[in-house]
């Protein structure tokens, strides 16, 4: 440690990019921005200044097809798609001709015809209303800084030095960025600009290294060389940490490994509570492609595949064959493991857009979820086919959405039935009777949950819209987020009164809104008797790990204290009484946000770790 | 010279990806290609090209082809885009 106590301690706060914590010496990236000299050139100059132009152009896609060999990274890793579009452009006959043509018939030098050309491009792109194309432009602009440094400079230049372990502290890092690099030595990304959809966002998470975006001038507060501490959860960086905060970070990173290595064999199984109770751990996916991390994240199946997936991506409605499909790979990866399929769950902002639907002033409380596939039946049919026909291969259950009454339970199931029957007629080989499960995330099903119970085969609460329903709080609205809190005894009431008539008609229950990765609703929505739990991929770790510390009998005394309080501050204080007397647990306000943390005791063996 | 008009289906538009896989499918043709939007012709073998087209869903393009395997061309390109880059 260079920096002794000659900086100050800082906390700054971004947004978290990319999960994970690291600690090393920020290392300052300083973005080359080119003096692009402007002057005519000689005709008899013209052919070396065009070798010249086209050399650059080959030199920059060498230097790609370099870095995507060194990074490794695979073919569908959309850091590599970015890439693999720069060496396309790289590529572009047409745009070489353009270039070219600029040089000859205006005799202006290589480095500012490709400026020009380039930078024409981008501002068209710029001036446009789709964010996907606008978005283009910096890869435009990102290409052309590439090829202007091959121009002016003869070798590719310094190369910046990474020592190994430090964390890239920078306004903006770009592809062309990062040939300048080694992108491997780097521990953490920290930037001043930057969003979710960023280059550095999508490459530090497909290296599984902690980002944190958008610090805005803070970024100014942090010097070359000195330590700093990058929360990737949290969305923090610590600058010139104190022994303290070195002190928790060390903690959390030996939790992190020990974790990993507790749960080591503990592949795709219940995980076994301190008491002895059993608890599901699946995980939430939003399209085949994630079934491979959620099978390595070690979930026992999955406990909500969003099927909206195909409106939102690259195809229009998709066909029959094509969701089978889909669906297919995500069973092949679970074949003995339940696979919960949510049908399509669109809001109206969306179908208005996909199919002409009438525009809604209030699309939350508008033609959503099961409505919308009860008012469209063929779209419905076609994907409970689709599901049906998939059926064959493992363990599917159909998740309605938005379920608010008992007769579009029954109209649902109706239409199920019916498939069943009209596939079965067309020679179609069924699986098992696939079970049909209601969200609830509504308080009039919450209300009606006793009947609902009755004619479904399992539950599953969908926390999000369940708070902000119950609570009448847009979750989206900063001036009221406060509001938005699933420790309101009224959210507690609601989910208990749900579990109790799901277990006295005899089914199960689940979650998989975001309060069941968070730690306290995690442990809250256990003491109120729910049976599985699934949250993303990256959590399914830490939740089983935690679940071996704790017992389902303490947090039953837990839950059923919270849900005779009043209001969230009794309900805040009561945690506060209760799991504080555990060692493992200690609690702060972070951002006026009530946050609780886990300290397990790194050397025990948990007794009930594993369920075998 | 053939030519036939086409819908954009698929969600967000021709942006990247897809934009990719339609200047590998038209560079796999001898004939010249050529798409048209509102407002500007593009060559359809051109990455750079097709980008500024900025086709978003439901937008008409034409698509022409000139030379030997023309048609053929022409038709692949447009039963790419209209079973909306299902491939991928």
């Amino acid at each position: 440690m260079a920096a002794k106590r000659k900086y100050r301690r800082r906390v700054l706060s971004g947004i978290g990019a990319s999960p994970g914590l690291a600690m090393g010496p920020a290392r300052l990236f300083v973005s080359q921005e080119y003096h692009v000299p402007t002057h005519g050139v000689a005709p008899d100059k013209l052919a070396a200044e065009i070798k010249r132009f086209r050399q650059a152009m080959s030199q920059s896609r060498d230097e790609l097809v370099n870095l995507r060999a060194k990074l490794k990274l695979k073919a569908d890793d959309p850091a590599d798609q970015i890439l693999a579009s720069h060496q396309m452009i790289l590529q572009d006959r047409e745009l070489i001709r353009e270039i070219v043509m600029a040089i000859k018939s205006e005799q202006m030098n290589a480095a500012h015809a490709v400026r020009r050309i380039f930078q024409a491009k981008a501002h068209y792109l710029e001036s446009l209303s789709n964010e996907l194309f606008r978005a283009r432009a910096a890869d435009i602009i990102d290409v052309k800084r590439r090829v202007i440094r091959h121009i002016l400079s003869k070798e590719t230049g310094p190369q910046f030095q990474i020592p190994q372990g430090s964390i890239l502290v920078a306004s903006e890092i770009t592809p062309s960025d990062t040939a300048l690099m080694d992108p491997t030595h780097v521990v953490a990304f920290v930037t001043e600009r930057g969003t979710l959809v960023s280059h550095v966002t999508i490459m530090a998470r497909s290296r599984g290294v902690p980002a944190v975006i958008g610090l805005h001038a803070d970024i100014k507060r942090i010097d070359d060389n000195v330590p700093v501490i990058v929360d990737g959860d949290m969305g923090t960086v610590i600058v010139a940490p104190n022994r303290k905060d070195i002190a928790r970070y060390k903690e959390s990173s030996k939790r992190e490994n020990f974790i990993n290595r507790l749960l080591v064999d503990h592949d795709n199984r219940p995980i076994e509570m301190l008491d002895g109770k059993s608890v599901s751990v699946r995980a939430n996916i939003g399209g085949p492609e994630d079934s491979q991390s959620a099978s390595l994240s070690g979930a026992e199946g999955i406990g909500l595949f969003r099927s909206e997936f195909f409106f939102m991506g690259k195809i229009g409605f998709p066909d029959e064959m094509t969701q089978a499909k889909s669906y297919e790979d995500v069973i092949g990866t679970f074949p003995d493991a339940p696979v919960t399929i949510r049908t399509l769950d669109l809001g109206g902002d969306k179908t208005e857009a996909l199919m002409g639907d009438l525009h809604e002033d209030n699309p939350f409380l508008g033609l959503r979820g099961i409505r919308f596939c009860l008012e469209h039946k063929d779209i419905f049919i076609t994907q409970l086919r689709a599901i049906l026909r998939a059926s064959v291969l493992g363990n599917v259950r159909i998740l309605l959405p938005m379920i608010s009454s008992l007769e579009e339970l029954r109209n649902s199931r109706e239409l199920v039935r019916q498939t069943e029957k009209q596939l079965a007629s067309e020679g179609v080989e069924l699986g098992e009777p696939v079970p049909v499960g209601v969200m609830i995330e509504v308080p009039s099903a919450v209300f009606m949950s006793d009947q609902l119970a009755l004619e479904a085969d399992f539950f599953s609460i969908g926390s999000n819209d369940l708070i902000q329903y119950t609570l009448a709080v847009d979750r989206g609205n900063e001036r009221i987020a406060p509001l938005y809190d699933f420790l309101n005894p009224a959210v507690l009431r609601a989910i208990r009164q749900t579990v109790v008539n799901a277990h006295e008609a005899g089914i199960e229950v689940g979650s998989c809104g975001e309060m069941s990765g968070e730690m306290l609703g995690l442990l809250l929505l256990i003491g109120m008797g729910v049976d599985e739990i699934s949250v993303v991929p990256s959590l399914v770790k830490r939740v089983k790990a935690l679940l071996t510390f704790v017992s389902a009998a303490d947090l039953e005394t837990l839950a059923n204290r919270c849900l005779a309080a009043g209001c969230v501050d009794e309900v805040r204080q009561i945690i506060q009484d209760d799991l504080g007397r555990q060692n493992q647990f200690s609690f702060e306000y972070h951002n006026n946000r009530f946050v609780c943390q886990w300290h397990p005791d790194l050397d025990a063996e948990p007794s009930g770790k594993d369920s075998k | 010279m053939y030519e036939e008009q086409v819908k954009v289906r698929n969600v967000p538009g021709i942006h990247a990806r897809p934009a990719a896989l339609l200047v590998q499918e038209a560079s796999r043709f001898k004939s010249e290609i050529f798409i048209t939007s509102e407002k500007l012709t593009v060559n359809g073998k051109s990455i750079m090209g097709v980008m500024m087209l900025a086709a978003e869903t439901g937008m008409l393009l034409i698509i022409k082809g000139e030379g030997p395997d023309e048609e053929t061309a022409v038709k692949s390109l447009v039963s790419l885009i209209e079973t909306a880059f299902e491939e991928e």
